[in-house]
């Protein structure tokens, strides 16, 4: 065991003396941060552009609505967002005026335009309106003018049936919804008030839990099929297994490398605290979730350290481990393809499954228990049973292919010469 | 274990990669307190000898015993190691590798560290110590990797070519260095092709070829059985008289001199040459390292597919 430790803390204390690691610790908060306040930045310099859009509406019923509705939000919308900017199409036959206002989108004088069917505010069958643009990604106007037109086709219908409007718009408000959690009781029993939903809780937390959780796995085991393969290339495996048998000199890496993970940890949960406290949301960051956090970090680091130094011992060389970290990081990127449905329905089948595949159970079952109830107590005993199995196969996996392949020199083996190394005695 | 027990006894070893058979059927014995040595040209199975006893391979067959330990890596601790692939980490001081490099070897830095810079003093690199590898020349760093194999102060040291690449200068301190080990008992096991290195240090040796040993024991148990086959002579009639005479199986003309294969006893020659008379000089050659390795391994790499 003083042979693993001294191999672990050389390991630890050779990497957070590098200046890569030191840069990659300091830069990657940096770089994340900086994306982002890059992207607000662009969202609100760059589509500062008016979108020009013409109405075709023979009836001539409409167009003042939407030329109000634009110019009311030209004055509450601020010099950020683009401002919608309407003009009545020549009436005419509709197909000849499509064709001469799609000729304007064309040549980039218009944005778009709207066609609006004779009939519509009559509710007449298949009356409505469409809605024509080269740039269908872009969400802003159509929606817009949809609630525009759907208000403005209304107040016609009203002023034509000759409701009152006052009484039509007590009759028609719309119904408050609060979104709020479940009723708990306190200490003496009696309900308390239940908490207001929080955007923070329901799905930042647990979704930084999970990037997080990424991003330290993702950090910390290519370093060790570097480590593994520098020795190699360096000639230094042969003194070292002369030392200590390959398993010990595994363990000693894996262990270092959690050092090192751990504690980037300290630095990055530590600064996610402190940012949780500062927007007022800490109590969204519970301890047992930290707590969690280590221990699925512990079990991650685990089973991908140890298949990224299997791979690393069976190279010689950086290129021909590629070929085979492809599947490593496909299992590594699995939470990746479900994240998205588990937060939308995290106590369902789908997310109740995958997470208990091992591979994706450390950053999915965080992401489950950082939403409120979490799972079920059985789940998380399986999945930690399911998950620290794992862990010892990959390790153990690891440790034969390691044997063999600090050993090995020359042609990268095959998947199927893996195999031959693990099932050797 | 006692002191007369061998450091190493290998036994019917075999090992093969794939169909290669890199070791065959292989039984030394290793004494204590002595310097081995391993001759033979590359890919003889020397290296796979070393790794054998270091237990970095396991043999197919047979049984490899180091320092009273059998079949286990367990003495490991009490051997230093010198590959014949150096290797260092070029980011780490020097002083900093040797401390684990002997940690590894359950040397504690506290214990380690006197010995360290002891070794460091002797072969000039006290001022290096504190420096990055990548800083080092190559010479300084095959020395700081012989200071890694003999720094835990191990009883047994196995050493791969150790004067490859080195310069004069820096062979001869290598070789003192080798010389005082051997003088506060340490065992030493020395791979090399250098024949002359090998005659000057080697107390015992072991020629292997194809993976096989061709020959062992004493220097002077090798120049026994193979010096008496050749004697040297200075005569009047030169080599053309030599041809024909009792027990000279085949006459090589140096000039003045004559070698001459003997197939026969000696003294039948002598006798002769005396009665035909006009000899000047009649000597038995000491047949060097390499003359016995050609006459033991050649015939086996001429029989070679």
């Amino acid at each position: 065991m003083r042979k693993v430790a001294a191999i672990a803390v050389t390991e630890f204390v050779n990497t957070v003396r590098s200046r890569g690691f030191l840069l990659a610790l300091m830069l990657t908060p940096v770089f994340i941060g900086a994306s982002a306040v890059v992207q607000i930045v662009i969202k609100e310099r760059v589509d500062t552009e008016d979108r020009r859009f013409a109405v075709f509406d023979p009836s001539g019923g409409l167009y003042p609505a939407i030329a109000a509705a634009a110019e009311g939000r030209a004055l509450s919308g601020g010099a950020r967002a683009p401002r919608f900017v309407p003009e009545r199409a020549r009436d005419g036959e509709p197909t000849a005026a499509a064709a001469e206002l799609s000729k304007r989108v064309r040549s980039r004088e218009l944005f778009a335009f709207v066609m609006i069917d004779p009939g519509i505010v009559e509710g007449r069958q298949g009356a409505g309106f469409s809605y024509h643009t080269q740039t269908q990604a872009y969400l802003d106007l159509p929606l817009w003018l949809k609630g525009v037109l759907d208000e403005a086709v209304r107040s016609a219908r009203v002023a034509g049936e000759r409701i009152d409007k006052a009484a039509f718009a007590r009759a028609t408000k719309p119904a408050p919804m609060r979104r709020l959690g479940l009723v708990e009781l306190g200490p003496d029993g009696a309900p308390r008030a239940a908490a207001p939903a929080s955007r923070a809780g329901d799905f930042v937390v647990p979704a930084a839990a999970m990037f997080l959780l990424f991003l330290l796995v993702f950090m910390s085991v290519p370093m060790l099929l570097h480590s593994v393969i520098e020795e190699k290339q360096m000639r230094i495996w042969e003194v070292l297994v002369a030392s200590v048998s390959p398993f010990q000199l595994l363990m000693g890496k894996l262990l270092g490398n959690t050092l090192v993970s751990l504690s980037v940890s300290f630095f990055y949960l530590g600064g996610a605290v402190a940012m949780a406290e500062r927007f007022g949301v800490g109590d969204q960051v519970p301890p047992q979730l930290i707590a969690w956090f280590l221990v699925f970090q512990l079990l991650a680091l685990l089973i991908y350290g140890s298949m990224f130094s299997a791979i690393g011992a069976a190279c010689s060389e950086l290129r021909d481990a590629q070929s085979l970290m492809t599947p490593a990081m496909f299992l590594l990127i699995v939470p990746m393809f479900g994240w998205v449905a588990i937060l939308r329905a995290p106590t369902g089948g789908f997310a109740m499954a995958l997470s208990l595949f091992p591979p994706a159970t450390p950053m999915l079952m965080l992401l489950r228990l950082a939403i409120p109830p979490g799972p079920a107590p059985w789940e998380l005993a399986l999945a930690i049973a399911l998950t620290v199995g794992f862990s010892w196969l990959c390790v153990w996996t690891a440790g034969k292919i390691f044997r063999v392949g600090i050993l090995a020199q020359g042609q990268t083996p095959t998947l199927a010469r893996l195999v031959e190394w693990v099932l050797a005695k | 274990m006692g002191v007369s027990d061998p450091a190493v006894r290998i036994a019917g070893v075999s090992k093969s990669f794939g169909t290669h058979p890199a070791v065959s059927d292989l039984s030394l014995s290793v004494p204590r307190g002595t310097v081995y040595g391993f001759l033979g040209p590359n890919g003889s199975g020397k290296t796979t000898t070393l790794r054998l006893i270091l237990h970095i391979l396991l043999p197919d067959s047979g049984s490899v015993e180091v320092l009273g330990r059998h079949g286990t890596r367990a003495a490991n601790d009490r051997i230093g190691y010198l590959p014949e692939e150096r290797g260092l980490y070029r980011k780490m001081e020097v002083r900093r590798q040797l401390e684990y490099l002997t940690a590894l070897k359950g040397l504690p830095p506290a214990r380690s560290r006197p010995l360290i810079a002891s070794w460091l003093e002797r072969f000039g690199l006290s001022a290096w110590a504190d420096e990055k590898v990548e800083a080092l020349s190559k010479g300084m760093c095959q020395k700081v990797q012989f200071i890694a194999a003999v720094a835990a102060d191990p009883e047994l040291v196995v050493l791969d070519e150790p004067f490859s690449g080195l310069d004069p200068v820096n062979q001869e301190v290598l070789r003192e260095a080798l010389l005082e080990l051997k003088r506060r008992g340490t065992t030493v096991i020395l791979s090399t092709h250098d024949m002359a290195a090998a005659e000057e240090l080697c107390d015992t040796l072991c020629m292997m070829h194809e993976g096989r040993k061709v020959l062992d024991g004493t220097l002077e148990d090798l120049r026994a059985r193979h010096g008496t086959g050749m004697v040297r002579v200075e005569s009047s009639f030169g080599a053309a008289g030599l041809e024909g005479m009792p027990g000279v199986a085949a006459v090589r003309d140096l000039g003045r001199v004559q070698e001459v294969r003997l197939s026969g006893d000696p003294q039948e020659l002598l006798r002769a040459l005396v009665a035909r008379g006009g000899v000047s000089r009649f000597e038995t050659v000491r047949p060097t390292l390499k003359e016995i390795f050609l006459a033991n391994a050649a015939p086996a790499a001429k029989g070679a597919p």
